[in-house]
């Protein structure tokens, strides 16, 4: 005799669903530009932080360690559907200088972390220069900027660890060209700033840390 | 106009609220919270003396100095919002102000300045603006080296930079490809 559930085990096949293709992979790496960048800013909790990128929990509760104030621009759309277009986040960037408070125009640190990379040139000198109108003369700006061959085609999120680490965390696994910035183009594009320090890093990262100039001429 | 929850009555922290998909949730009774269901809208200003749980629309002012203030997953709030503790799910446009504590959970969405004694920020919460803050360094905390949750997982670090130097210092600056 013939038990039923045999025979159904034996014409119905069930098919696994095939595995997920893995996510993009989070990197850690070493950030001296970001150690560096730190031990220029007050301690004496007067702080304040202006950070390009997008609200990331542990950046804040390192932030609030020893910052009075951070104002967070969160300036290029991450994740699916972002529209990855070259400047595509130009838009918030142009008009951030106006949401933040008259009070709190005098930061001391900028961090401007992967935006660079995605901006057209001419957007990316209109940026450096409203970040160099809110911070004050001494105030650090700690950029990094891709110098492979390729990079993702969405900024990558940063979260800090530790403040001498960082963990890159790309949301996707596309990738684009790298437009070309040079250390030359760097310190031209950086107008009101002086670069300090430069480390080029071994997975192609460049970090910059720059001081705001004591006489910064608006254009 | 707002409805009383029996079983928060005895609590002073915000709870999480109940989603009751798509429908106004049923009136409540002799409790400490008020509820603005999804299907209601306000326009003008909300004050009171009872925590309030906003699953709906607010454009306005919310002044609950000495009351939590939830808003839910489904709420979509454009107004200033002063509470005693303020907990975001859904969106909200405009500043936040709390006397104790501001919880933004990861689904939340808001775009304006946040001033609280303390701030959390869930992963996944989309937050632009400022936030006020004590400045920890006034309590000796250390600038750098002050750990993390991540680092405590035993993530490996995976190099050290490859060239140290001032900008245009010889080997500093690379040629990058377009």
């Amino acid at each position: 005799m013939k038990l039923p559930w045999r025979s159904r085990a034996e014409t119905v096949s069930i098919e696994e669903p095939p595995p997920e293709p893995p996510g993009p992979s989070v990197e850690i790496h070493g950030s001296p530009g970001l150690e560096e960048a730190l031990r220029g800013v007050p301690d004496d909790g007067s702080c304040k932080v202006l950070d390009l990128g997008p609200s990331v929990a542990d950046n804040v509760e390192f932030i609030s360690s020893f910052a009075s104030y951070l104002q967070i621009v969160d300036a290029i759309e991450r994740g699916p559907g972002a529209d990855v277009a070259e400047g595509a986040g130009f838009g918030r960037l142009s008009t951030f200088p106006h949401l933040v408070k008259r009070h709190q125009r005098s930061f001391h640190l900028a961090l401007v972390w992967d935006v660079l990379n995605y901006l057209s040139p001419e957007q990316a000198e209109r940026l450096v220069r409203a970040v160099a109108e809110l911070c004050i003369p001494g105030a650090r700006l700690h950029a990094i900027i891709y110098s492979t061959d390729t990079m993702p085609v969405v900024p990558n999120r940063y979260r800090i660890l530790g403040g001498s680490r960082l963990a890159y965390e790309p949301s996707t696994r596309d990738i684009r060209g790298v437009p070309n910035l040079p250390p030359s183009a760097v310190e031209k594009l950086l107008k009101g700033f002086r670069i300090e320090h430069s480390f080029l890093l071994q997975h192609g990262v460049h970090e910059y840390v720059a001081t705001r100039k004591r006489w910064y001429v608006k254009n | 106009m707002f409805k009383k929850d029996a079983s928060e009555a005895s609590t002073s922290q915000p709870r999480a609220p109940q989603t009751s998909g798509g429908r106004a949730p049923a009136p409540r009774r002799g409790g400490g919270q008020a509820t603005i269901g999804p299907s209601i809208t306000i326009k003008g200003d909300v004050s009171g003396d009872e925590d309030l749980l906003i699953q709906g629309r607010v454009e306005g002012k919310i002044k609950l100095a000495k009351h939590n203030v939830t808003i839910g997953p489904d709420g979509s709030v454009k107004a200033d919002v002063h509470g005693r503790t303020v907990v975001v799910e859904g969106q909200v446009e405009g500043d936040l102000r709390a006397k104790e504590q501001i919880i933004l959970r990861h689904t939340a969405r808001v775009e304006g300045s946040i001033a609280a004694p303390r701030v959390t920020l869930e992963d996944g919460a989309v937050f632009r603006g400022g936030i006020e803050m004590d400045g920890g360094a006034k309590d000796g905390k250390p600038l750098v080296g002050t750990p993390t949750k991540n680092e405590k997982q035993g993530n490996a670090e995976k190099d050290e930079p490859a060239v140290k130097g001032a900008a245009g210092e010889k080997g500093a600056g690379q040629s990058l490809q377009a």
